[in-house]
């Protein structure tokens, strides 16, 4: 009998051999190494292996695609945008608004809220323009990215699977809403490390409206999951310390800290010895960056030095306030300083009432800075090698829902910009209703903008995987299919 | 008649054999029978009279056949004359020496010592007939020195890669001469000189062969040389002639390129524009002498592995099999100076992305970058780089992103890169360069004709999908296309 859910026990079975067993299996292993070097000379050379202590440089050695971004930033609507308000034009559904939603459409389908309700067509109350030389259909209510049309890449096809905020978030972050699957930041840290020792290589900044009432984001989006622990996401306060407890207390100068550091990590290096455990490596890695991020943080968080040119750019009225200008903010400087990856939500989307009103307070929140981030980005030359995401877990129902309108997985619209993508292009479209993606060959379930977004960092993401419970996992599961039309 | 008696002579090199093995087996075959008559070899074959006779007739008729088929090839000329004179009167010796082996065979006291005498010349001749088809070195070039120390030969050294510095390589003398020794010079060399034609100096090859010149430096598509190098396989005038070894692609690339700047003697390999696969073949042929030319890939990256913790940067490979890498000295900040700079050499012909931002790097240093000349990306942004700096740029031929974001370079210094032609993004903002300089730049470097002629095909291309679509109407309302070709163009 096998105790049940025992991880370890394959791995100990694979342990326990025989030495009948292990002198065959080693003759075997021996013919087909011999073999195997015969076809392909290079198998036994190899790349040197990364170091083995030191700080985490990638499980991925040699890009399998060209590589073109080196770092994220996931600008992340939480809530669920309406795409059919900021970014899906849809004259037809304005023409009907009000009217009964006719039910070819509907028929059949799971909604959330709206499930055995009469269903009214809802139409925009918001102008669209053509914008810049690509003339890409954008939403009045965001005229700062209007300004940057020509850098950005609307996708209007994205379609998700999960239709309640808190699994939808843990599909767009982890490709699935089963608990435990590690995020994209935690994967692409695991693929690359990050390009600074100084911080984290995963940091998360939140931000929300002036209301309260958002719905909640857990910690959970940015876990790692069944990846060690090492490669989890950090989350900064947006206001007052951006990292609790970091400065030394009173009487602690930071040459003792360094001894208890030192002396800490040698006892855990013993611990590690004889348990084999690998979170105590995890654990060793953090006590070094925490002491690292002790000067770090605070030349981070030091905005004082930002022309006042730049911080109204993004629209920060007061540096470290919280809002999503000041993330932005902080957010460029944490790539500057090569963070792999950088996710600043913004709570404040899900707006089921009072959408015409609610969407235009969001917009202003977060349409400055957005197209702020962007340009600054490529005033600096950045822009080339930094793949910005900007979009939700969800779209919005072309039905409404009294004065809002409910969540929708068949359609939602993102932008992307720089890494590589082509700015101008618009990626995809639904139906004359937005209701649904159409099969074009430019639609993009999660999974394809996950495969896309690794394919940028020149990694195939079906090579990308981690073995755990006997079984190879990968961020698209066994989907995914790398938009290449997207890439200059 | 010429003709005839060359055809026939041709057959030299191949029934040589026949009169060598059979009288070689001879040698075995008397060895054998003569100790069978000892005890513990009792068991050998004795060699009876009539055998013998059979044997020692077919091998001397055979000999003599081979002594006159290459009489008959000599007169087709083209062999070095002393070495030929060698191997003609060794040859007719050994076959006379065969005929008188066959006169005197009956004589006990006579056939040892013939026999002794006719196998050794025939191994002499044959030894002289080797040196006129594959060299005069041909047993003792790959001789391991001691050996040849011992045999008191003077073993001539394979040809080594020369120069240390890159910058010392000349396009003849390194690059194409080694080529030509490889694969041309047996046929085409003092030894023998096929169609008139040497190629072991540049100057006879320059000179040509019978047929006239076989280069053309006014006119490199027209010369002989290459075209009878690109002549397929099967074509009778190929070369090397079919059989032989042939160019490896990279010696064909070298050749080619060689051949299209005019053919030249003097030049140096760094003063030269290296096109794309050019100084990948360039790699392989001149091996690890130069730090320009792309290095191994296991080499590289086992140095990058070295260099990372002592200079405190990253470097990543940047493709999945070549050896290129992207070096970030960012991390390093301001301890990223000009000595560590240089100390990247040893990986600087690899480094395909260079990131020196926010490091204390200055205009002196940027010497370092000059030798990496497969750069693409190169980020100087924030550094106390100038003007003057930016002249170590001016040979980065393969540079397409370049930022100077916040150092002090202005309009002058946009001069020095004038001829990268692949330049595609300069970042200048907060320097002293003016919008209208930057402009001024970029028009210098795109060409607008090539865009213009790209247009009118994509619009072409466009116009003839659009005739490919197919309308089905079968009276609805509104016709709908029933083969949807194009997707929807994204606008």
């Amino acid at each position: 009998m096998l105790p049940p859910f025992d991880a370890d026990f394959l791995r100990r079975q694979q342990l326990a051999w025989s030495r009948r067993t292990f002198l065959g299996k080693s003759a075997q292993a021996l013919g087909a190494l011999a073999l195997g070097s015969l076809v392909n000379p290079r198998l036994l050379a190899g790349d040197p292996p990364p170091p083995a202590d030191g700080p985490w440089r990638g499980i991925i050695s040699a890009p399998q695609l060209p590589v073109r971004a080196k770092r994220v930033i996931h600008l992340y609507m939480a809530g669920g945008p309406s795409h059919l308000d900021l970014f899906d034009y849809k004259p037809e559904l304005n023409r009907i608004h009000g009217q009964p939603f006719p039910v070819s459409f509907t028929g059949g389908q799971q909604l959330a809220q709206l499930q055995n309700t009469k269903l009214l067509a809802r139409g925009s109350s918001f102008g669209f323009s053509r914008c810049g030389l690509s003339g890409q259909m954008i939403s009045d209510l965001l005229p700062h990215t209007q300004q940057i049309a020509d850098d950005i890449c609307i996708i209007r096809s994205l379609h998700t699977e999960q239709i309640n905020h808190d699994p939808a978030h843990a599909f767009m972050n982890a490709g699935s809403m089963v608990k435990g699957r590690p995020s994209m930041g935690s994967w692409l840290l695991y693929g690359l490390g990050a390009e600074t020792d100084n911080l984290p290589g995963f940091v998360v900044l939140m931000s929300r409206g002036p209301f309260g009432g958002e719905q909640p984001v857990s910690a959970r989006q940015w876990s790692a999951g069944f990846l060690p622990s090492r490669f989890q996401g950090v989350q900064f306060q947006s206001t007052g310390a951006p990292v609790h407890y970091v400065g030394n207390p009173d009487g602690v100068c930071q040459s003792t800290q360094r001894q208890v550091i030192d002396e800490i990590a040698q006892l855990n290096g013993l611990h590690e010895q004889e348990t084999h455990d690998p979170e105590i490596q995890s654990r060793i890695a953090q006590y070094e960056l925490a002491f690292k991020m002790q000067s770090s943080v605070p030349d981070l968080t030091d905005l004082s030095g930002e022309p006042a040119a730049i911080r109204e750019m993004y629209g920060v009225k007061e540096a470290g306030d919280g809002s999503f200008a000041s993330n932005c903010l902080v957010a460029r400087r944490l790539a500057e300083r090569g963070v792999r990856f950088i996710q600043l939500y913004h709570r404040g989307w899900d707006q089921h009432s009072y959408l015409d009103v609610d969407i235009q307070d969001v917009c202003k929140r977060v349409d400055q800075a957005s197209a702020a981030l962007v340009t600054d980005l490529k005033q600096r030359g950045m822009l080339d090698d930094t793949l910005v995401l900007w979009g939700g877990e969800f779209g919005r129902t072309p039905m409404g829902q009294g004065s809002g309108r409910d969540h929708h997985i068949n359609a939602f619209s993102a932008w992307m910009a720089g890494g590589g993508i082509r700015g101008g292009l618009s990626w995809g479209s639904t139906d004359e209703m937005g209701y649904r993606y159409v099969e074009d060959g430019q639609d993009m379930h999660v999974h394809d903008l996950h495969a896309t977004m690794l394919a940028s960092f020149g990694i195939d993401h079906e090579k990308l995987t981690y073995r755990f419970q006997g079984r190879d996992f990968r961020l698209t599961d066994v989907h995914g299919k790398v938009a290449r039309g997207l890439f200059t | 008649m010429h003709e005839t008696a060359l055809f026939l002579g041709h057959f030299h090199p191949v029934w040589v054999h026949l009169p060598i093995g059979i009288l070689v087996l001879l040698g075995i075959l008397e060895v054998a029978s003569g100790l069978s008559r000892l005890r513990p070899f009792a068991w050998l074959p004795a060699l009876g009279p009539r055998q013998r006779t059979l044997i020692l007739a077919l091998g001397a008729a055979a000999a003599v056949v081979a002594a006159g088929l290459g009489w008959l090839l000599s007169r087709g000329g083209d062999y070095d004359p002393g070495l030929l004179r060698t191997h003609q009167w060794l040859g007719f010796a050994s076959a006379g020496a065969a005929l008188l082996l066959l006169a005197v065979h009956r004589l006990r006291w006579a056939y040892p010592a013939a026999l002794a005498l006719a196998l050794s010349l025939l191994v002499v001749a044959a030894h002289a007939g080797g040196q006129i088809s594959h060299g005069t070195d041909y047993l003792t070039g790959h001789m391991p020195p001691a050996l040849g120390r011992l045999l008191r030969i003077t073993v001539v050294a394979p040809p080594k890669p020369p120069p240390v510095d890159f910058k010392a390589a000349l396009v003849y003398a390194d690059v194409v001469a080694p080529i030509l020794r490889d694969r041309c010079v047996t046929c085409h060399g003092g030894a023998k000189s096929s169609g008139g034609l040497r190629v072991d100096t540049w100057e006879f090859l320059a000179r040509g062969g019978k047929g006239g010149a076989v280069l053309r430096p006014s006119a490199p598509a027209a010369g002989e040389f290459l075209r009878r190098i690109e002549l397929p396989l099967e074509d009778k005038a190929h070369m090397p002639p079919r059989g032989k070894p042939q160019l490896p692609a990279d010696d064909l690339t070298l050749l080619e390129w060689w051949i299209a700047i005019g053919s030249p003697h003097d030049p140096k390999v760094a003063d030269l524009d290296l096109p794309a696969g050019v100084d990948e073949a360039l790699g392989g042929r001149l091996g690890g002498m130069g730090f320009i030319l792309p290095p191994d890939r296991a080499a590289t990256l086992a140095r990058a592995r070295a260099l990372e913790p002592k200079l405190g940067i990253l470097i990543r490979s940047v493709s999945a099999d070549g050896p290129w890498v992207d070096v970030n000295a960012r991390p390093a900040g301001r301890a990223f100076d000009d000595t560590k700079l240089a100390a990247l050499l040893p990986i600087a012909s690899a480094i395909r992305w260079l990131d020196l931002g926010a490091t204390g790097v200055d205009d002196a240093g940027l010497a370092a970058v000059d030798p990496m000349r497969r750069l693409e990306r190169l980020h100087l942004d924030g550094t106390a780089v100038t003007d003057a700096g930016l002249e170590h740029l001016a040979h980065l031929r393969r540079l397409q992103y370049l930022n100077l974001r916040g150092t002090k370079v202005d309009d002058q210094g946009l001069a020095a890169l004038k001829g990268l032609t692949d330049l595609r993004a300069v970042y200048a903002w907060e320097t002293g360069i003016s919008p209208g300089a930057l402009k001024a730049l970029g028009d210098s470097l795109v060409n607008r004709r090539k865009i213009a002629a790209w247009r009118q095909q994509h619009d072409d291309l466009e116009r003839k999908i659009r005739a490919e679509q197919f309308i089905g109407n079968t009276g609805a309302a509104q016709a709908t296309p029933i083969v949807p070709v194009v997707t929807p163009t994204p606008h």
